[in-house]
């Protein structure tokens, strides 16, 4: 601190003018959801997000774009697989603006693992695949069970009516199926199965007593609600939706916190460190660089949200030394950084059907199939192999002529003609694995190399281990076996090898737990450490599960919101 | 002897020629912009594959601007080798069963010398297809359909008539009867 003071370029601001209720570090998923909260319960609250201005439906500039608006017909170019070489796996000519560049934001991969960012207001709420699952007891009970890691410090009943709260203000459609390993939720219609979805469902019902294909329960308006949609059925949800139609923080939350009148909403801002005052023993504030102008400003309040995304979060706390704590904020169980999880992604299989020639389908649907998690969820249904389980996503669609072009063979009237007419229908089916918290999977920040703001780059390190090896053959086999016992042929299954990081969900850095000495932060996501700071990303989840993570994400926020803004006004913090 | 085993013979001695110098030969970054050139043996190559019939045909949306457009700026260098290779096989090939340009053949000696050319191409697709594309790119004639088709399909004339497009369906309907000869949705 009194190093800052002396610092040239320190913005000398009145202190008071810097000074908020309540800080929130990224305007993500869950970051938009802690300014809402926040604001809402009366708190000044400022939202530092390190990138640019997005603002809603204004900045979407691709989102009304046909192909053929597009230089490269949304194809992604050389120069661009090389200087982006992760984003440029997921991203295109349509919203590679919502992706950050890999060259101007550089990490080290000890192992290879695909960091997926999007540095902009609103994060990767923007691109999200807006799938949303609620945990259950099977997952929230299952490291105590297994004797792995630390316990889950809360159980089902302590989110469950969180998850209401943030579904029924998300919009979320989705069908109940009464599984309690799979919670039910506040739904919207859910959207239709196409015929072969509706095929491959019914057959696998027959086929399995532990089994049932659901529609994906994704958070797309199938009903206009609050201003906001309906769905046009466009699927180009990742360019931004000027409807309003599938949830962002841009779209939603950000605004809700703005009506307020007091939300303060500062871009560019990338958090160098928390600031901690080891006499009060409480963080004070965070020091900031501005992106752009590389002044160095700081902020104080009384409450911190670290919204930044489980990586970003934890390399902002390890960046945040004193001598309280010279291996980074709260890290006194030297945890921070550690245990980083992914959902393991890229095995499946694919099948073609023979049938339905004279049905076809209107509009893009947004969603997908879900098969909830069949493996040890019981006795019966224990695996020899592994423990835990993994869900099954898929789509079922005809294929159309960017996949018929290497499948037509010869040229002429013929070959147009196949390659313009609606193909076979076809299925693929892929698993989303849990996978174990690992001490040894971490991040860690490399302090030779810097980035352009001087700040040390970021080092991840990640092996997938037995477990989820021997699940991905399940998967692999399994998806291979519900689309043979459904009548599919030309069954191709496949296993990609993708990085960890593939799945863009990120988890695990400063871990929820009851105890202090072996997790970061408690049943609260208070820090145990210091408590006026609260984090809510991915970051504090104390295993994995199955499930699309994002939805636990936002109901943890909601409720730590309540607890922090409770305590604050019991002066408890 | 029949023109297309002349031309099954003619491509077999191309392609192994080819074999034999390939290391050599893609180690060298053959010159991409000569491809600019090629532009009106390009058109027809692509009018070939997709002709005009009673909606229009690769030629009529100017397939040749996008594929020498992908071919430039995102091709790997490997594909971009084997495409400007794979033109000047089809300048022989014509000139040597046909004695006269590709632009000069008729529509059938057209898609002989291309369907000819796609099956001495095959035998690679498949698994060994695959981990032959990625040490020896992907072969002529599966980059000039895949460009081709994607040229034609997401231009728009291709995409409203040739296909059919909807930018903001609005809607959406699980399951419809789908009309006699009904085209394919152009997006997905």
């Amino acid at each position: 601190m009194e190093e800052t003071q002396k610092t040239a370029n320190l913005n000398t601001v009145a202190k008071d003018k810097n000074s908020f209720d309540a800080f929130v570090v990224g305007s993500g998923i869950s970051g938009g959801w802690a300014a809402k909260e926040l604001c809402e319960a009366g708190l000044k609250t400022l939202v530092l997000e390190r990138g640019r201005n997005v603002e809603h439906v204004k900045d979407y500039h691709t989102a009304f774009k046909n192909p053929w608006d597009f230089t490269h017909r949304l194809s992604n170019t050389q120069k661009e697989k090389q200087e982006c070489p992760i984003q440029s796996q997921v991203s295109d000519e349509g919203n590679k603006h919502f992706f950050v560049n890999d060259k101007e934001h550089p990490y080290i991969q000890e192992n290879p693992f695909n960091w997926i960012r999007g540095y902009q207001v609103g994060g990767r709420s923007l691109t999200w695949g807006r799938q949303c699952y609620r945990l259950s007891d099977l997952d929230f009970e299952a490291n105590l069970k297994d004797g792995i890691a630390v316990d889950w410090p809360i159980r089902y009943k302590d989110l469950a009516s969180w998850y209401s709260y943030v579904e029924k203000y998300i919009g979320l459609s989705g069908r109940k199926e009464g599984l309690s390993h799979f919670p039910d939720g506040e739904f919207l219609p859910h959207i239709e199965f196409n015929c072969i979805e509706d095929f491959f469902a019914e057959n696998v019902k027959k086929s399995y007593k532990d089994r049932v294909v659901t529609p994906s329960r994704v958070a797309n308006l199938t009903e206009a609600k609050d201003g906001r949609g309906p769905c046009q059925y466009r699927n180009l949800c990742s360019r931004g939706c000027p409807f309003s139609a599938y949830f962002s923080s841009n779209g939603v939350t950000l605004p809700a916190a703005m009506v307020t009148g007091n939300l303060t909403l500062v871009p560019n801002a990338i958090v160098v460190e928390v600031l901690y005052d080891k006499d009060k023993k409480k963080a004070k504030g965070v020091r900031v660089i501005d992106s752009v102008t590389k002044q160095v400003i700081e902020y104080y309040s009384k409450i911190i949200f670290i919204n930044a995304s489980t990586i970003a979060t934890a390399s902002i706390l390890l960046n945040s030394t004193s001598e309280a704590f010279p291996n980074g904020l709260g890290n006194s169980s030297g945890q921070v950084g550690h245990n980083l999880m992914d959902h393991n992604t890229g095995a499946g299989a694919s099948g073609i059907y023979d049938g339905f020639d004279d049905k076809y389908y209107y509009g893009r649907s947004p969603g997908s199939i879900h098969i909830p998690r069949f493996r040890n969820v019981d006795e019966q249904t224990k695996h020899k192999d592994f423990i835990r389980g993994y869900g099954v996503q898929g789509k079922g669609e005809r294929l159309s002529w960017n996949d018929m072009y290497a499948k037509v063979d010869g040229v002429g009237e013929s070959f147009k003609d196949k390659l313009t007419q609606p193909g076979p229908w076809e299925i693929w089916l892929g698993g989303w694995g849990e996978t174990l918290p690992y001490f040894e999977n971490k991040i860690v920040l490399d302090k030779n190399q810097k980035d352009q703001w001087g700040l040390p780059l970021v080092s991840i390190a990640f092996e997938y281990q037995d477990n989820e090896k021997a699940m991905r053959k399940d998967i692999t086999s399994s998806c291979k076996e519900m689309l043979e016992n459904a009548g599919f042929k030309d069954i191709k299954p496949f296993d990609y090898n993708k990085p960890a990081g593939s799945a863009v969900h990120e988890m695990g850095t400063a871990r929820m737990g009851r105890d202090a000495k072996t997790s970061v932060l408690n049943g609260n996501n208070q820090m145990h450490d210091v408590k006026n700071v609260f984090i809510t990303d991915g970051s504090c989840m104390t295993s994995s599960a199955t499930q699309n993570p994002s939805l636990t994400y936002m109901a943890l926020t909601a409720r730590a919101c309540a607890f922090a803004v409770d305590a604050l006004k019991k002066g408890e913090i | 002897m029949n023109r297309r085993k002349a031309i099954a013979g003619m491509t077999a001695l191309v392609g192994g020629a080819f074999a034999a110098n390939y290391f050599y030969k893609n180690t060298k970054n053959e010159k991409i912009s000569s491809i600019h050139d090629e532009k009106l043996l390009i058109a027809e190559l692509a009018d070939t594959i997709i002709p005009r019939t009673d909606t229009p045909g690769a030629k009529d949306v100017n397939s040749e601007e996008i594929i020498i457009l992908l071919l430039d700026d995102c091709a790997n260098r490997k594909t971009q080798n084997n495409f400007i290779r794979g033109l000047e096989n089809v300048k022989s090939l014509s000139h040597s069963v046909y004695h006269k340009d590709f632009i000069s053949c008729s529509k059938k000696e057209r898609e002989s010398i291309l369907t000819q050319m796609e099956k001495d191409e095959k035998p690679f697709n498949g698994i060994i297809g695959k981990v032959k594309s990625k040490f020896f790119g992907d072969g002529f004639i599966a980059t000039l359909k895949e460009y081709t088709a994607n040229a034609y399909c997401t231009s728009m004339k291709g995409a409203t008539e040739g296909l059919q497009y909807v930018l903001i369906p609005g809607k959406r309907i699980a399951c419809v009867d789908r009309a006699k000869n009904e085209k394919s949705w152009a997006t997905q």
